[in-house]
C-alpha cells in the first residue's frame, strides 16, 4: 500500500520535475522564469502532435522539446535582446502558449477541448521483480521517460557542480559583470540556458501527456508550471533541493488521489487544491531563509 | 489613441498570418458588436468586468506590484454575492450589502497575497497565481456542496431581485446595466487616487524609486498589503456585477478569464486608469464577436487569447525601445 503511494507519488512528480530543473537552468543564469506553465504546456501539445503524426512517441518528445525550446527563446529573445521586464514576458508567453495550443487544436486536428488519442511512451513492466512485490509495486510500471529522467538528474548535477560551463551559469545569474570581465558573454550564457530550460519544460509537458495519458486536453498542465516554480524556490535553487521539493509535491498530489471518497470524507476540491496551498505555505515559511541568484530578474537595466 | 491604432493593426497582421481575411473578420466584428442594439449591449456589459479587473492590475502596478490574482479575486467576489443575494434582505440594503461583501472577500483574498510579500516575502506574481488556483478549487466545492441548489445543476441559487442591479432602458432592445456606471465611477475615482491624494503620490513614488520612497518613511509592507486588498475589492466588484447583472447565481463555469483579460487591459492602457475604458471597450469587442468570427470564419476563439499575449509582450518592448531613446537624449 505504501508502496504503491510512494510509486504514484514519483509519478506525479515527474512532469514537474522536468519543469522545474528547466527552471533552474534559466533562473540560475539570472532570468525569472514565470513562462514555465506555458512551455509545459506547448510542450504537451507538440508532443502530442509529433507522436501523432509520426506515429512514434520519441517523436513526440523530440517535438516537444522543440516547441518548448521556441517557447524558451522567445522568452530569452524579449528579456535579453530588449528588456521586457521578465515577469511581464513570461505573462505574455503563457497567453500566447495558452492561445496557440486551443488555436492549433481546432485548426490541426478539428479538436474542441480534447486531442484524438495519440501513441503513448513504453513503460517496463518489471515483469522479474514479480517475487517480490513490494518492491516491485514500487518501482514498476516504470515509464521509459523516468529512466530518461533519473539519468538526466544525475548529469544536471554533475553539469552544475564539476563542469565550467556550469560555474559560468551560476557565475552569470550571480554577477554577469564579472563573467563579462572574465572574457564571456553573460548574455550568450543566458540565450542557452534559458531556451534548455524551455526544452526541459517541453518534456514535461510530454511527460504529461504521451507519458501519463495518451492524449492533449486544453490547459492540461492545469498549474504544474507554476508548482514547479514553487519547487524550484523551497528547493533554494539547487538541483538536489528542486527533486525533493517535486517529490514532495508529487507525494501530495498522490495522496490526494488516494484518499479521495476513502479514509476522511474531504472534498475532492480540498485535494485538488492542497498542492497549492502547501507550495503558498512553504513558501511563506522557507522565502526568508532561502538566496535567490544575486541578479536574478535584472537583465532590464 | 497610439496603442489602440497599434493594437488593431496586431489583430489584423495575426489574423492575415493565420490564413484568414482581416476585412472580413473585421467586418463580422464591428457587425456582432457595434452594430446593433443588442450587440452593443452585450459589449458594454462584458466591458464593465474589464474595466474593472484593469483596474485591479494597474492600482498596485503604480507601486511596482503585479496583481496576476484578478480571476480568483473575481470569482470569491462573485460567488459572495451569490450566496449574500439568494438570501433576504431589505429591499433598499441588499444590493449594497451584495457589492460591499463581495468586495471584502475579493479584497480579503488580494491583501492576503499583500500580507504575504511584506511579511513572508513571497513574491506577489507567485502568491496570486497560486491563490488563484485555491479560489477557484475552493469556489468549485462551494458550487458543488454547500451552495448547490442540489438539482444536478452545477449552480447556486438564483438571487432576489432586490439584490439586482438596476438598468437604464435606452432603446427597444439595448439596455444599460447601473454595473456600468459603477465600473466607469471606479475608473475616475482611481484615477483621483492616483493623482490626487497623497495616498496616490506614495503609491506612484513607491514604484517610480523604491529605495528613495522607503528612506522617504513611506511604510512600504502597510502600502502592499492595502494596494493589494484594494486591487482584490476591485475584482471581486467584477465578480458581483457578473452574479448581479448576468448571471444572477454563480456556476462552475463563471467567467471566460476576466481576470487576466484585465492584464492586457491594463497594458493597453498604459498603466492610466481613465485609459481602461476604452482599453476595456477594445478587448470586449472581441470578446463580444468571438462566437460569431470562429461560427462565420472559423476563426477560433482562442485568438483572442493569442492577441492579448502579443499585445502585452509589444507594448512592454515599445517601452523599453522609449524608455531607451529617452535615456540616450538625456545623456546628450
Amino acid at each position: 500500500m505504501i508502496s504503491v503511494l510512494l510509486h504514484a507519488a514519483a509519478v506525479k512528480a515527474a512532469p514537474i520535475l522536468w519543469a522545474s530543473l528547466g527552471g533552474l537552468y534559466s533562473e540560475r543564469s539570472g532570468v525569472v522564469n514565470i513562462g514555465l506553465e506555458g512551455m509545459m504546456l506547448a510542450g504537451a501539445f507538440f508532443a502530442v502532435l509529433g507522436s501523432g503524426s509520426f506515429d512514434s512517441p520519441w517523436a513526440g518528445i523530440f517535438c516537444a522539446a522543440i516547441g518548448g525550446g521556441l517557447f524558451g527563446l522567445l522568452h530569452a529573445w524579449l528579456c535579453l535582446r530588449w528588456k521586457v521586464e521578465q515577469i511581464i514576458s513570461g505573462i505574455g508567453i503563457n497567453l500566447i502558449a495558452m492561445g496557440v495550443t486551443g488555436f492549433l487544436l481546432l485548426r490541426i486536428f478539428n479538436a474542441y477541448g480534447n486531442s484524438p488519442s495519440v501513441p503513448k511512451l513504453p513503460s517496463i513492466s518489471g515483469d522479474f521483480l514479480i517475487d517480490i512485490p513490494i518492491l516491485h509495486r514500487l518501482v514498476f510500471p516504470l515509464g521509459w521517460l523516468h529512466l530518461v529522467l533519473i539519468a538526466a538528474v544525475v548529469l544536471i548535477v554533475c553539469f552544475f557542480r564539476k563542469t565550467v560551463w556550469g560555474l559560468r551559469l551560476r557565475a552569470t545569474g550571480e554577477n554577469p559583470h564579472a563573467v563579462r570581465s572574465a572574457g564571456i558573454r553573460p548574455e550568450r550564457i543566458q540565450y542557452l540556458a534559458v531556451t534548455f530550460s524551455g526544452i526541459l519544460a517541453g518534456i514535461g509537458g510530454a511527460q504529461l501527456a504521451i507519458g501519463d495519458i495518451s492524449a492533449f486536453h486544453i490547459g492540461m498542465t492545469n498549474g504544474r508550471g507554476f508548482i514547479a516554480l514553487a519547487a524550484l524556490i523551497c528547493g533554494r535553487w539547487t538541483p538536489g533541493g528542486v527533486v525533493i521539493a517535486c517529490l514532495g509535491f508529487g507525494f501530495v498530489e498522490a495522496m490526494g488521489e488516494h484518499l479521495q471518497g476513502k479514509i476522511f470524507s474531504l472534498p475532492a476540491e480540498f485535494y485538488l487544491a492542497l498542492p497549492f496551498v502547501l507550495a503558498l505555505l512553504a513558501l511563506a515559511a522557507t522565502r526568508w531563509s532561502a538566496r535567490p541568484p544575486a541578479a536574478l530578474g535584472k537583465t532590464g537595466v | 489613441m497610439g496603442p489602440f491604432g497599434f493594437a488593431i493593426a496586431v489583430a489584423a497582421l495575426l489574423l492575415w498570418g493565420a490564413g484568414y481575411s482581416p476585412f472580413e473578420a473585421f467586418r463580422v466584428i464591428i457587425r456582432s458588436s457595434w452594430g446593433s442594439p443588442a450587440g452593443l449591449e452585450l459589449l458594454l456589459l462584458k466591458s464593465m468586468p474589464l474595466i474593472l479587473t484593469g483596474l485591479a492590475v494597474i492600482v498596485p502596478m503604480r507601486a511596482g506590484l503585479f496583481n496576476i490574482g484578478g480571476e480568483g479575486q473575481l470569482y470569491l467576489g462573485g460567488v459572495v454575492a451569490a450566496y449574500i443575494g439568494s438570501q433576504v434582505f431589505p429591499i433598499g440594503l441588499h444590493i449594497v450589502a451584495v457589492i460591499a461583501l463581495g468586495m471584502c472577500a475579493g479584497g480579503l483574498w488580494g491583501a492576503l497575497a499583500g500580507y504575504l510579500k511584506a511579511k513572508r516575502g513571497v513574491h506577489e506574481v507567485i502568491g496570486t497565481i497560486l491563490l488563484n488556483f485555491i479560489a477557484l478549487h475552493l469556489v468549485n466545492y462551494l458550487v458543488l456542496g454547500p451552495l448547490s441548489t442540489g438539482q444536478g445543476v452545477v449552480r447556486t441559487a438564483y438571487i432576489q431581485s432586490t439584490a439586482e442591479m438596476w438598468r437604464i432602458q435606452v432603446a427597444e432592445n439595448c439596455s444599460i446595466s447601473g454595473g456600468l456606471f459603477i465600473a466607469l465611477l471606479c475608473a475616475f475615482l482611481c484615477q483621483g487616487l492616483l493623482y490626487r491624494t497623497p495616498f496616490g503620490w506614495n503609491t506612484r513614488a513607491l514604484g517610480e524609486n523604491p529605495v528613495a520612497s522607503r528612506y522617504a518613511g513611506i511604510p512600504v509592507a502597510r502600502y502592499t498589503i492595502v494596494l493589494m486588498g484594494a486591487a482584490g475589492a476591485l475584482a471581486g466588484l467584477a465578480g458581483v456585477l457578473e452574479t448581479s447583472v448576468i448571471h444572477r447565481s454563480f456556476h462552475a463555469r463563471f467567467g471566460p478569464g476576466y481576470g487576466f483579460d484585465g492584464i492586457a487591459v491594463a497594458f493597453l492602457a498604459r498603466g492610466e486608469p481613465w485609459a481602461v475604458i476604452p482599453a476595456a471597450l477594445f478587448l470586449s469587442t472581441l470578446r463580444t464577436a468571438d462566437a460569431d468570427l470562429q461560427f462565420e470564419l472559423g476563426v477560433p476563439r482562442e485568438t483572442v487569447l493569442i492577441l492579448e499575449g502579443v499585445l502585452i509582450v509589444l507594448i512592454a518592448v515599445l517601452h523599453q525601445v522609449e524608455r531607451r531613446k529617452r535615456l540616450q537624449e538625456a545623456a546628450g
